[in-house]
C-alpha cells in the first residue's frame, strides 16, 4: 500500500508536485498520464525515494519514507523499489546478466549461484535467455528495456516505478513492454506505477490519473 | 568494497581510452623518479667510494707518541694508522706547470688504494725520487711513466715574507714519474701527486687512519678525541664538507623537481578521472537510484585511481629498472672537467623501488580523491531527468 498525504515538492519557484493526495493499493497497476513538466516523474521519484518532499508524508508499506535517513533511503530503493527508465540506463561495461545482478551486488557484494539462476530464469521469462553474455550496445532498444525490467525485478521489489518506459521504443516494442508490465503485475502481485504521456494506453490500463501543474485531476 | 572493486575492474577493462593518459602519466613519473634516484644515489655512492677509497678516513693532527699510536691501533675497527704528509706544490714538466696536491705516504702504505687504478707504470713510492700522478694531470702536461719532472715546494712558512729572498722560499725537487693512476674522480686525477713521505715537501706531519666501516668515522673520531684529547681529528666527512653539502643540495633539488613532475602526473590522473566521472554520470545516477550509497560511488573511483597507480607502477618499475640496467651496462660518458666522475654512475637500491612505489601510489590515491568526491556529489535525479 502506498499513501501520499498532501505531498509537495518545489524546484525553486516551480511547483513540481503541489499537495498531492494519493492511495495506491498493494498489487494494483496505476498509470499517471500528463504532459511534459506536469510533475508526474517527480511524483515517481518521490515515491521511489530519489528525492524528498518539502512537506507531506509518503507512506509505503506502513513506513513513512519522508523521515528516512539517506542510508535508509538507499536500502529502501534497493530492496523495495524497482525502477524502469525511458533511457534504460544499463551499465555499458557489464553484460546483460551482470546488469541484471547489479542491484544485488550493491546490496550484498557477493552473488550466490542461486541468485545467478534466478537472474537467468528472469531473463528467459523476458525472452532474453539467449543474450545473457551480450553487452548492452549489441541489443535493440526493446531488448535493453527488457534487461532493465529484469534488473528492476531481481530484488523482488514490492513496487515497480516505470518512468516513460516506452518513450524510446517504436509502437510495436512499446506495446510489448506494456503487455509485459501488465503480465508481471498480475502474476507477481507487484504494485506498479507507470508514468507516461502516451494517451494511446488509456484502453490498456483501467486505473489512470492525470497530472497537470503538479496536481492530480481526475482519479479514476 | 567488493562492489566498488567489481565495478572499478569492469571500467578499467572496458574504458581503456580513459585509462591510457593517467596510466602514461604515472608510468613516466615512476620511470623518472626511479632513474633519477638511481643516478643521484650513483653519484653519491661514487663520490663516497672515491673519497673513502683514496683518502685516509680520519686525519690526526699533532704529535703522537709511539705508545699512543699503539693505543689508537688497538681500537676495534681501525685497519691502519700511518704517518703521512699533505702539502701543495707546483709540478713542472717541459715548460708547462700545474698546481698540485701532494700526498706523502710510506712505501707500502695501506692508506691509498691506488694499486688497482694504475693505467701506466707501477704503484711504487719506495724511493724518495719517485712520484705518481693522476691521469688528467698526465694528459694536461703530457707526462708519461718514466718521464722526469720537477716538484716545487715551499720551504718557509712565515707571515713576514717581505724579508725573505723569494729564491730561498721554494725548493725544486727533481723526480721520476713511476706511474699514472686514474681514480675516476676528476679532482683527484687532475691535482693529486703521491710521493714517499720521507721526501721533504714542506708540510707538517699528520697521521692517516683507515677504518673497516668508513661510514662510522664520526664515532671513531669521538673515541680517539676522548682517548687523546690534545689531538685534533678530522674525518673524511669533515674534510669534504663543502663537497658533501653540494651533493646534498643537488640531491634535494633533483628530488624537488621529480616531486613536481610526479605532482603534474597526479594532476593528469585527476583530470582524466574527472573526465571519466563526467562521461559516466548516467551510470553513477542509475547506481544511486538502485541503492548504491555515496561511499560506494566514491570507492569505485578511488579504487580505479589506485588501480591505475598500481598498473602504472608495475609498468614504470619494469621500464625504469630496465633503463637503469642498460645504463649500468652501457654507461653514458660525462665531460670529466665538469663532473667528478667520467661516466654516469647508476646505483639502484631496493629502498628506491619501495620509495617510488609508495610515493606514486600516494599520488595516484590523492589524485583520485577529488574526482571520487565529485562522482559521489551527483544528484541522481539531475542525471536521470536531464539525460
Amino acid at each position: 500500500m502506498i499513501s501520499l498525504k498532501d505531498v509537495k515538492k518545489f524546484y525553486g519557484e516551480v511547483k513540481a508536485v503541489d499537495g498531492v493526495n494519493l492511495d495506491v493499493k498493494k498489487g494494483s497497476f496505476l498509470t499517471v498520464l500528463g504532459p511534459s513538466g506536469s510533475g508526474k516523474s517527480t511524483l515517481l521519484y518521490l515515491i521511489g525515494g530519489l528525492t524528498r518532499p518539502v512537506s507531506g508524508d509518503i507512506v509505503v508499506d506502513n513506513e513513512n519514507i519522508s523521515n528516512y535517513t539517506e542510508r535508509e533511503l538507499n536500502i529502501y530503493r534497493n530492496k523495495k523499489i524497482g525502477f524502469i527508465f525511458q533511457m534504460y540506463y544499463l551499465i555499458p561495461e557489464l553484460d546483460v546478466l551482470d546488469n541484471v545482478l547489479l542491484p544485488l551486488r550493491i546490496a550484498y557484494s557477493r552473488i550466490t549461484d542461486r541468485e545467478i539462476d534466478t537472474a537467468i530464469r528472469l531473463l528467459k521469462r523476458l525472452r532474453m535467455g539467449e543474450k545473457v553474455r551480450c553487452l548492452p550496445f549489441t541489443l535493440s532498444g526493446g531488448e535493453q528495456q527488457r534487461v532493465a525490467i529484469a534488473r528492476a525485478l531481481i530484488t523482488k521489489p514490492s513496487v515497480i516505478l516505470a518512468d516513460e518506459p516506452t518513450g524510446n521504443l517504436d509502437r510495436e516494442n512499446g506495446e510489448h513492454i506494456y503487455a509485459l508490465l501488465k503480465e508481471l503485475n498480475e502474476n507477481l502481485d507487484i504494485t506498479t506505477i507507470l508514468v507516461t504521456h502516451d494517451e494511446h494506453i488509456t484502453g490498456l490500463f483501467p486505473n489512470i490519473i492525470h497530472m497537470i501543474d503538479g496536481k492530480i485531476f481526475n482519479h479514476r | 568494497m567488493r562492489f566498488a572493486f567489481y565495478l572499478a575492474f569492469a571500467h578499467i577493462r572496458h574504458s581503456k581510452r580513459y585509462i591510457i593518459l593517467p596510466l602514461l602519466a604515472i608510468t613516466i613519473g615512476v620511470i623518472g623518479l626511479l632513474v633519477a634516484l638511481a643516478v643521484i644515489n650513483g653519484f653519491d655512492t661514487e663520490l663516497t667510494r672515491n673519497i673513502v677509497g683514496y683518502n685516509p678516513h680520519i686525519l690526526l693532527r699533532g704529535t703522537v707518541l709511539p705508545s699512543e699510536l699503539e693505543r689508537i691501533k688497538s681500537i676495534k675497527g681501525i685497519n691502519a694508522v700511518e704517518r703521512m704528509r699533505l702539502g701543495e706544490g707546483i709540478l713542472l714538466f717541459d715548460g708547462n706547470y700545474s698546481v698540485v696536491q701532494i700526498q706523502g705516504i710510506k712505501a707500502n702504505s695501506e692508506l691509498l688504494n691506488l694499486e688497482s687504478k694504475m693505467i701506466d707504470g707501477t704503484f711504487s713510492v719506495s724511493s724518495t725520487s719517485n712520484i705518481l700522478i693522476g691521469s688528467e694531470l698526465s694528459s694536461d702536461l703530457g707526462i708519461r711513466a718514466g718521464d722526469s719532472v720537477t716538484l716545487v715546494v715551499p720551504t718557509i712558512f712565515s707571515t713576514s715574507l717581505l724579508f725573505i729572498n723569494p729564491m730561498n722560499a721554494v725548493k725544486r725537487i727533481p723526480l721520476k714519474v713511476k706511474g699514472v693512476f686514474r681514480t675516476g674522480m676528476y679532482d683527484y686525477d687532475s691535482r693529486w701527486v703521491v710521493v714517499n713521505r720521507e721526501l721533504y715537501i714542506g708540510s707538517e706531519d699528520l697521521y692517516g687512519i683507515t677504518l673497516k666501516h668508513p661510514g662510522k668515522a664520526n664515532g671513531y673520531k669521538k673515541k680517539i678525541e676522548k682517548m687523546l684529547p690534545f689531538l685534533n681529528a678530522y674525518t673524511w666527512l669533515d674534510l669534504n664538507i663543502s663537497f658533501m653539502k653540494a651533493i646534498k643540495i643537488d640531491e634535494i633539488i633533483s628530488l624537488i623537481l621529480i616531486v613536481f613532475i610526479m605532482l603534474i602526473s597526479g594532476f593528469g590522473i585527476s583530470n582524466s578521472l574527472l573526465q571519466m566521472v563526467f562521461s559516466r554520470r548516467r551510470q553513477i545516477g542509475i547506481m544511486m537510484a538502485l541503492g548504491a550509497s555515496r561511499n560506494k560511488i566514491r570507492g569505485i573511483f578511488l579504487i580505479e585511481g589506485l588501480m591505475v597507480g598500481i598498473i602504472g607502477n608495475i609498468l614504470g618499475l619494469g621500464i625504469g629498472i630496465f633503463i637503469t640496467y642498460i645504463l649500468s651496462i652501457f654507461p653514458i660518458r660525462l665531460p670529466s672537467d665538469i663532473f667528478y666522475v667520467t661516466t654516469l654512475p647508476i646505483n639502484l637500491h631496493y629502498s628506491h623501488i619501495f620509495m617510488t612505489c609508495g610515493f606514486s601510489l600516494l599520488i595516484a590515491l590523492f589524485s583520485s580523491i577529488f574526482p571520487a568526491r565529485r562522482a559521489a556529489a551527483f544528484d541522481p535525479i539531475d542525471v536521470i531527468r536531464y539525460e
